[in-house]
């Protein structure tokens, strides 16, 4: 299975899927505690379309991805602030919008039926040197982000009232969350499909926060689980040749399962000893 | 600092909240207001905080109108402490919320780091750093949110149902704390329902009713 290795393709698609496993949940973190689901559906939608612009047009996928999720993030925004529309249904308009517009590009366009399955399940060992490249660069600059506006961000978390009164412009940084959440989900899409990229950023985040007791540990915790669920789905694909957006998804489940249940055990031990 | 009301008048969707309301709060007095489930006292706390439109009347902080560009540099200079404090399951040490009272401005991690601990002392919390935020008492969440006003730098202290969900120890504990921090200069108001709170301190008490005060 080593040896697999050896070709450019999947090396560079272990080291894409390896960088995004331990810097997505950090991304992931926000979008749960924010309370931003509706945007990450809205943006898993934008994905498709997206994705099925980039194939219709034949433009490179994770380009048109990027282009049409930060432009819905931008009118999602509009909506909410300008127009005064209230932020679930902004996202719900935009997200059936774009499924309507990726389903109509996909048959209209004649894109076949094994590219629209890659949006859906994703193609790591697809990602050219220049998506790679990109998504290192990425990663960097989420992961630099998140240590230089820590402290608002977690104000953000806390509560957004706190941090109004305490200073924070909390509409600059919640703003950009929701930019760098838009390309998380474009280049999570590329690695693991934009049914399964939950997998790498919100199963981690879920996990780790079962345990963590503070946002520094929640962090931290968070990429190690998403090394592992990155890492073993890897393995999981090259063993059974399954697609490594569906293994990584089913080595995600497992670890959440794994992480409440050990989460549990404690607490029913001080409640046994307590009878 | 010197905050005031002038014929405040709010609204919450169409129905007129407080009508009408002026008082003041000089540097390092104290008020209470006492009030009924639903009078408008939270909604009174949040317009002063700038989180709600003001739709009469005026709120000036040392003569700056709130909202207005000026009071957005200083609006850190008054913090809030909200009923039961925030609560939700998302993992956040102690440490962590006060340290967020630092976040609205730029700081040497040193000096950071000894105005949150000074917080932290200031409210005999110390210990309770490492503790994870949402699993403390309800009396040990007060202290640490008076701790992150305090980091805050707030010369004003807002403090919504200070005595909810506190034992009678806890609202002993909670009433000497707030006495020492007023005579270091610090102005507090609480907004309650609960008529026996600071009953036996020497605060100036106003009633809120339908959307006045009396």
């Amino acid at each position: 299975m080593l040896n697999l290795l050896s070709y450019p393709p999947v090396l560079r698609g272990l080291f894409v899927l390896l960088t995004a496993s331990a810097t997505f949940p950090i991304a992931g973190a926000w979008v749960i505690r924010l309370n931003l689901l509706p945007y990450r559906f809205m943006l898993m939608h934008g994905a498709l379309l997206g994705g099925a612009l980039g194939l219709a047009l034949n433009l490179p996928p994770l380009l048109s991805v990027i282009v049409v999720n930060l432009l819905l993030v931008l009118l999602a925004d509009l909506l909410t602030n300008q127009g005064h529309m209230d932020g679930g249904m902004a996202t719900m308009a935009l997200m059936i919008a774009s499924l309507g517009g990726a389903s109509a590009l996909a048959s209209g366009a004649g894109v076949s039926a094994q590219e629209t399955t890659n949006l859906l399940w994703g193609d790591l060992f697809a990602v050219s040197p220049t998506e790679a490249t990109m998504a290192l660069i990425f990663c960097l600059g989420l992961v630099l982000y998140s240590q230089k506006a820590d402290l608002q961000i977690s104000a953000l978390i806390f509560d957004q009232d706190v941090a109004y009164t305490s200073g924070v412009n909390s509409q600059r940084i919640h703003r950009t969350l929701l930019l760098i959440t838009a390309l998380t989900v474009a280049f999570a899409m590329r690695v693991a499909g934009a049914l399964l990229l939950d997998a790498l950023m919100l199963v981690p985040a879920l996990a780790a926060s079962v345990s963590a007791h503070s946002m520094k540990s929640l962090y931290r915790k968070s990429s190690l689980i998403g090394l592992i669920i990155g890492v073993s789905g890897f393995i999981l694909a090259l063993a059974t040749n399954l697609p490594v957006g569906a293994s990584t998804a089913l080595t995600g489940a497992v670890v959440l399962g794994i992480s409440i249940i050990m989460a549990r055990i404690p607490r029913a031990r001080s409640h046994h000893e307590e009878l | 600092m010197e905050l005031t009301t002038h014929h405040l008048v709010v609204h919450q969707g169409k129905t007129p909240v407080l009508k009408n309301l002026s008082f003041s709060l000089p540097a390092g007095h104290s008020l209470v207001i006492r009030g009924t489930n639903g009078c408008g006292k939270t909604t009174l706390l949040r317009s002063l905080l700038g989180l709600l439109p003001v739709s009469h009347g005026e709120i000036r902080l040392n003569h700056m109108i709130i909202g207005s560009p000026e009071w957005l540099k200083i609006r850190h200079k008054m913090a809030w402490v909200p009923q039961e404090g925030i609560l939700h399951r998302f993992p956040i040490s102690a440490l962590e919320v006060v340290t967020i009272g630092t976040a609205g401005r730029k700081l040497r991690a040193k000096h950071r780091k000894d105005i949150v601990f000074s917080a932290l002392e200031s409210v005999e919390a110390l210990h309770l750093q490492q503790r994870c935020y949402h699993r403390l008492s309800g009396g040990e969440r007060q202290r640490i949110s008076l701790a992150r006003c305090l980091a805050q730098g707030a010369e004003i202290l807002l403090l919504d149902e200070p005595g909810t969900g506190l034992d009678q120890e806890s609202r002993h504990r909670l009433s000497n704390l707030l006495l020492q921090l007023n005579k270091q200069g610090v102005s507090l108001l609480a907004v309650t329902h609960d008529q026996e709170l600071f009953s036996n301190q020497s605060w100036e008490t106003r009633v809120l009713k339908e959307g006045q005060l009396c």
